[in-house]
C-alpha cells in the first residue's frame, strides 16, 4: 500500500537561476569585470545612454554590451557603431533577460580585455526585477517622460535597483515634471539608491555617472581574481 | 511554472515518491506573480510529470510592513509605502516578496 508523505520544504522557485546566477558572479570576479545591468521601462534612453558613455570613455575603459530585447537587431546595430562589441539577444515572447541567456551570450566576449559589460535588459520593470544576472549593480534609467510616480506604481524594480539615472533631465520644464517629488518617491521606496539626475541627449549630468562609473570600473579591476563577491 | 516543476520534481524523485499528490505554494503580494496565471497554465506544465493530476494549493502572503518610526505595521502596498497613522516614510518590510515551494505530498 502506499502512504501520503508529506515533504516540507521551501525552496525558492528561482534557486536554479540563483545558482547559474553565482556562478557568473564568480567569473565576473575572475575577469575583474564591472557588469551593470540596465533596467527601465520601454524608451527610457538606456540605448542613448550606452552610446554616448561609450563613445565619451572609450579612451579610458574597454566596454561590451549584451542587448536584450524581443525582436530586432536595431539597439545592437546603434551600439556596433560606436566600436563596442556587442551581442544582441532576442527574448522572442520573453519579457527579461535570464542568467542562463547571459552565461550563454559570454561565448562572445573576452571578458579578461574588459573593463565594464553592460547588460541592457528587455524594457519592462515587472519581470526583469526578479532575474538575477550576476551583476553588480542594477542600473535603472527612468526618464521623466513617464511621470513622478513611477516609483510607487513598480516597487520591486527600484526597491532592488543599486544604481537610478532620471534620464531625459532637459525635458522638466517642458514637461513641468516635479523633480524634488520624484525623488522623494525613490527615497521612499528605495533610501539607499544612488542617484543621477541627467540627460543622455545633451549630456548634463553625465559627467557625475562617468565618475561613479570609472570608481566602480577601477575597484573591480583592482580586486580582480577575487573571491570575494559584494552581496 | 516549468520551474516549480522542474524543482518540485527533483525533489519529489529525491524522495523517491512515484507521484505527487499535492504542490504547496507560497506567493507573496510582491513577487510580482499573478496566482490565477499560474493555476491556468498549472495542468500544461505538469502533464506527463511526477504532478500530473496533483491539488494545486496557493497561500498569499500580504506585503506587510513595520513603520520605522512609530513601529506600526501596515500593508505598504495598500498605503504606498507611507505610514497611516504618523505619516512616517521609513519602513522596513516583514512580509510579501515570497515565492516558495511550501510543501510537496507525495506517494
Amino acid at each position: 500500500m502506499s502512504e501520503v508523505k508529506r515533504i516540507q520544504y521551501a525552496e525558492g522557485v528561482f534557486s536554479l537561476d540563483e545558482q547559474q546566477a553565482r556562478d557568473l558572479r564568480l567569473k565576473f570576479a575572475q575577469g575583474g569585470v564591472l557588469v551593470l545591468n540596465l533596467v527601465s521601462s520601454p524608451g527610457s534612453g538606456k540605448t542613448t545612454l550606452l552610446e554616448r558613455t561609450i563613445t565619451d570613455l572609450s579612451s579610458e575603459l574597454k566596454m561590451a554590451v549584451i542587448e536584450g530585447d524581443q525582436q530586432t537587431s536595431r539597439d545592437a546595430d546603434r551600439i556596433a557603431r560606436t566600436g563596442a562589441t556587442v551581442h544582441q539577444i532576442n527574448t522572442m515572447s520573453g519579457c527579461h533577460l535570464d542568467a542562463d541567456m547571459v552565461t550563454k551570450a559570454l561565448e562572445h566576449f573576452d571578458l579578461d580585455e574588459l573593463d565594464v559589460l553592460f547588460i541592457e535588459n528587455v524594457g519592462n520593470l515587472v519581470c526583469p526585477a526578479a532575474f538575477d544576472l550576476g551583476e553588480d549593480f542594477r542600473v535603472l534609467t527612468l526618464s521623466v517622460t513617464e511621470g513622478e510616480d513611477k516609483p510607487l506604481k513598480y516597487p520591486n524594480m527600484f526597491m532592488s535597483s543599486h544604481i537610478i539615472l532620471v534620464n531625459k533631465k532637459d525635458l522638466v520644464e517642458t514637461l513641468g515634471f516635479n523633480l524634488d517629488e520624484c525623488l522623494g518617491y525613490i527615497r521612499r521606496i528605495n533610501p539607499n539608491a544612488v542617484v543621477f539626475d541627467l540627460s543622455a541627449r545633451s549630456g548634463d549630468g553625465m559627467r557625475n555617472w562617468y565618475a561613479w562609473l570609472r570608481n566602480a570600473a577601477r575597484t573591480k579591476k583592482a580586486n580582480k581574481g577575487s573571491q570575494a563577491v559584494p552581496e | 511554472m516549468n520551474r516549480i516543476v522542474t524543482i518540485a520534481t527533483r525533489h519529489a524523485r529525491k524522495g523517491g515518491a512515484r507521484k505527487v499528490t499535492k504542490l504547496v505554494l507560497q506567493i507573496g503580494q510582491m513577487s510580482d506573480v499573478i496566482p490565477e496565471a499560474l493555476r491556468l497554465v498549472y495542468q500544461m506544465c505538469t502533464e506527463g510529470t511526477l504532478l500530473e493530476g496533483a491539488a494545486f494549493e496557493i497561500e498569499s502572503i500580504p506585503a506587510r510592513g513595520r513603520c520605522g518610526q512609530c513601529t506600526n505595521e501596515y500593508n505598504l502596498l495598500e498605503h504606498e509605502f507611507k505610514c497611516p497613522k504618523c505619516g512616517g516614510e521609513k519602513w522596513e518590510m516583514l512580509t510579501g516578496r515570497e515565492l516558495l515551494i511550501k510543501e510537496l505530498e507525495v506517494i
